[in-house]
């Protein structure tokens, strides 16, 4: 029954861990580059619920989407402003100024939320519900809950409307989508604004579980890149099923072996998958660079 | 219609064309032939947008288009029929043709057109829930041309619609060609089968190593010594 | 002999009378400090500079060189150099498997492996406490010491000392550096950054050499870890900080990547810098990373190129 147990848990965090997991597999779809800040933007999200929600007293859900429009506004400015001029320059390059400007991320948020870490009071009742001998709270309830919508709601965005399929259309053949008459420039803004957009929901789904504080980023980031190169590359399906696998083995292994390796089981993953299918579990073979 | 004017085009260091200058009148069907690497699809690339010339000026219209971002030269109705069809192998053939017609606002308008170019293309409306990359070559190229179409173009720039199909298809490419023809769409053919281009072109340039070396009504070059040798296989005549 | 070899030999001359020079312990301290990231901007710059191949995870090698050489002198009491020579294999070796495991993809996969094998590191540092005592970290770690027969003992406990045993090695380096990207390996090096897909069409092996390179690069790291922790004598998981890596970086791109002096004029401002930096106080970092942002975008070619070129720029006018 535990082990029922753990894997439920480990599905409700999973399901925050796929929304990280397609919000970087949308950038790197456009860009070629995984984004270096995207756990910063997760952080953000949860430091932003933290002020909207805990010190301001807004109402739990709105405070929710103000932080998540908050962080893809940064998302956005950062996109006008440091990537869009960079967009010829070499990877190199790109990868390096992402890097500078999570660092940058994560010492801002410790100037103004400081390093001590804070936890999001939750709104949510504490006392569990029991169902066959299996505990649910209601605030994990509600993350897997948000966590699935979020996921189809991206999922029908890329399927149903004109600009989702432009934006499958420019991951594919970027020059033939510009013939198309697609602005590419607006395809880049729009996918990394939603792609920093889901990696914050994820910070404000996780955040009242666990704590925050300003190098969050660095785990979330370390974990994102597990997830996407497990997936594959550039896969949706694999993003999602590599979060919630992630999210599966993350709690059993911290329920089996020892909570202080939890965090490293992604990197393990990722290490066996490179050995047994360097190409991810939903990868095109021939991927290189 | 399309005038381009003393074009100099290089890729990084590499120059690839160098004061070319080349006319479509409005309805006529214009080829541009010459060997692999001449800079055929250069040009085209500078005339659709994909690549900004270093100097000389494009024109439409008599408006200048050179420099321009690809979306607005689309705006402008001109469509690009890329080398290699470049279809976007995980959309639906539906998806595909819908992109093609991507600056249009109108739902219906789009539908309406994917329905009249099903009644052209009739294999692409048996396809039409298909991933694009399961299609066969022959079927591919009517997708491309077919999404070519959608942005309902006054002028369409084909970029070796031939290339790599067997000799039945490359027929059927002519066949539309000449349809395209007859419905008054004026056409920029680059190709490297000079047999087909110069029977559907009534005007033909002749590039090499990215000058126009060559020009004259298409009948005129059919005739043309060099032409035969070079470009025809030197039997016809 | 040419400029640049007169400019390196004044420099290393400069080096050599430095102690004379400066007796403060502080200006002592950052130079020892500036000689240990100077060897891993080398052994970076192998890899960033002639290869091409981004490495953020030097704090990876950097780490588990003074850890292993910090545990064999604590719990073997085994001479501090026998230890040195263990970081050297150990880096070694973890170097040898980032780089097989990832070099089968290119690109982004070798970053996102060196900095994911920093963070599991560092948990492992964190967690492991029966070895590395978790956070409390390890103290006490001696300084190499060597006897001389009768003359007494020359113990590198002292500033003067160690800073010229540093200065050996990174001299060492240099050269070490200098004759690998002049022989035919280094050819084969800058032949893999300028362009894989040709160099692996002239039969260079690209997939053997990168993962030579990041070899003989991670070994030099973890020598560079293993005297620093020989220096401080304490050592926490914080060696495994990822701004080491992200720092040494920018020494390899500030300095000039692909050059010989390059890094070790990185090695000098990188190590400064943040020093300089304590002077806004809490938002030192922030300001740090603006810099980092514009460096890139700004001054890829490192400060030494765009020295050299407003100087010659004078010379015309």
């Amino acid at each position: 029954m535990i082990f029922v147990q753990y894997v439920i848990n480990g599905l409700i965090i999973g399901g925050a861990y796929a929304l990280i997991g397609i919000g970087l597999t949308m950038v790197f779809g456009i860009m070629r580059v995984v984004n270096f800040a995207h756990g910063e933007m997760y952080m953000l999200g949860a430091y932003f619920l933290f002020t909207f929600f805990t010190k301001m007293g807004i109402n739990f859900y709105l405070s929710m989407l103000l932080a998540i429009a908050a962080v893809m506004g940064i998302g956005g400015i950062y996109e006008k402003a440091i990537l869009k001029p960079l967009r010829r320059r070499s990877i190199e390059t790109v990868m390096l100024s992402m890097i500078g400007f999570s660092l940058f991320i994560q010492n801002i948020a410790m100037l103004i939320w400081t390093p001590v870490p804070e936890s999001i009071t939750s709104p949510f009742p504490l006392t569990a519900y029991t169902l066959g001998g299996l505990y649910f709270l209601p605030q994990r309830i509600m993350v897997i809950f948000a966590a699935l919508f979020l996921v189809l709601l991206t999922h029908l965005l890329l399927k149903k409307t004109k600009i989702g399929k432009a934006m499958r259309a420019t991951f594919q053949d970027l020059e033939a989508a510009s013939l198309m008459g697609i602005k590419i420039d607006r395809i880049y803004s729009f996918t990394f604004v939603i792609g920093v957009g889901l990696a914050a929901s994820a910070g404000t789904l996780l955040g009242p579980i666990f704590t925050v504080h300003p190098y969050i980023g660095n785990l979330a980031n370390l974990k994102a890149f597990a997830i996407v190169i497990i997936g594959g590359l550039g896969s949706f399906t694999g993003a999602i099923t590599a979060g919630f696998l992630l999210g599966v083995f993350e709690s059993l292994g911290a329920g089996y072996v020892s909570s202080g390796y939890q965090d490293a089981i992604g990197f393990i993953l990722l290490i066996i998958i490179l050995i047994y299918r360097p190409t991810g579990l939903f990868g095109k073979i021939g991927q290189r660079r | 219609m399309l005038g381009v004017e003393h074009i100099e085009a290089s890729y990084g260091h590499i120059r690839a064309l160098s004061d070319v200058s080349l006319k479509v009148e409005e309805h006529a069907t214009v080829t541009l032939i010459g060997s692999n690497g001449a800079g055929k699809s250069t040009l085209l690339k500078v005339v659709s947008g994909l690549l900004k010339p270093n100097e000389g000026k494009v024109e439409f219209y008599g408006e200048r288009i050179d420099g321009l971002s690809p979306d607005r030269i689309v705006a402008r109705g001109i469509a690009h029929c890329p080398e290699g069809r470049r279809i976007f192998p995980e959309l639906t053939v539906v998806e595909n043709l819908e992109m093609g017609a991507y600056l249009e606002r109108s739902k219906k308008l789009v539908k309406e057109r994917i329905e009249k170019l099903f009644d052209s293309f009739p294999i692409l409306r048996e396809r039409h829930k298909q991933l694009a990359g399961t299609l066969s070559g022959g079927e591919l190229q009517q997708l491309a041309i077919a999404r070519a179409l959608m942005s309902n173009p006054k002028m369409m720039l084909f970029d070796e619609p031939s290339l790599g199909l067997a000799p039945i298809l490359v027929d059927q490419v002519e066949k539309i060609i000449l349809r395209l023809k007859e419905e008054k769409i004026t056409i920029l053919l680059v190709e490297q089968n000079a047999n087909m281009a110069l029977e559907l072109a009534d005007y033909a340039y002749v590039m090499e190593t990215g000058s126009i070396i060559l020009e004259g009504p298409s009948p005129d070059l059919r005739r043309d010594e060099r032409v035969i040798k070079a470009y025809l296989g030197g039997l016809e005549g | 002999m040419n400029r640049d070899r007169i400019i390196t030999l004044l420099f290393l001359l400069g080096s050599l009378i430095y102690p004379i020079l400066m007796r403060d312990p502080y200006y002592m301290h950052m130079a020892i400090l500036i000689g240990i990231y100077a060897l891993l901007a080398i052994s970076l710059n192998l890899l960033l500079g002639y290869t091409g191949q981004l490495s953020l995870g030097h704090a990876a090698f950097f780490g588990v060189g003074a850890y292993v050489s910090s545990l064999f002198y604590l719990n073997l009491k085994i001479p501090v150099w026998i230890g040195m020579v263990m970081a050297l294999i150990a880096s070694g070796i973890l170097g040898y498997i980032v780089a097989k495991l990832s070099f089968k993809l290119r690109g982004a996969y070798f970053v996102i492996m060196t900095i994911g094998i920093t963070e599991v590191l560092k948990l492992v540092g964190l967690n492991w406490v029966d070895l590395t005592k978790g956070p409390m970290g390890l103290t006490d770690i001696g300084a190499p010491t060597i006897h001389l027969g009768g003359l007494g003992t020359l113990d590198f406990g002292d500033k003067i000392p160690y800073y010229y045993l540093i200065l050996s090695l990174v001299v060492l380096c240099f050269y070490l550096q200098y004759r690998l990207v002049s022989s035919s390996y280094g050819r084969a090096f800058i032949s893999i950054r300028e362009n894989e897909d040709l160099a692996e069409s002239v039969g260079i092996n690209c997939y053997k050499y990168l993962v030579i390179v990041v070899m003989v690069s991670a070994s030099i790291a973890g020598v560079a870890g293993s005297l620093y922790a020989h220096y401080v004598s304490f050592i926490d998981p914080g060696v495994f900080a990822f701004f080491i890596s992200v720092n040494v970086v920018m020494m390899v791109i500030g300095g000039g990547q692909g050059t010989l002096m390059g890094p070790i004029i990185g090695a000098i401002l990188f190590t400064l810098i943040p020093e300089w930096l304590r002077v806004f106080g809490d938002a030192r970092m922030a300001v740090y990373a603006v810099m980092v942002i514009v460096i890139v975008i700004f001054m890829p070619r490192g400060i030494l190129f765009y020295v050299t070129q407003l100087l010659n720029l004078r010379k015309k006018t």
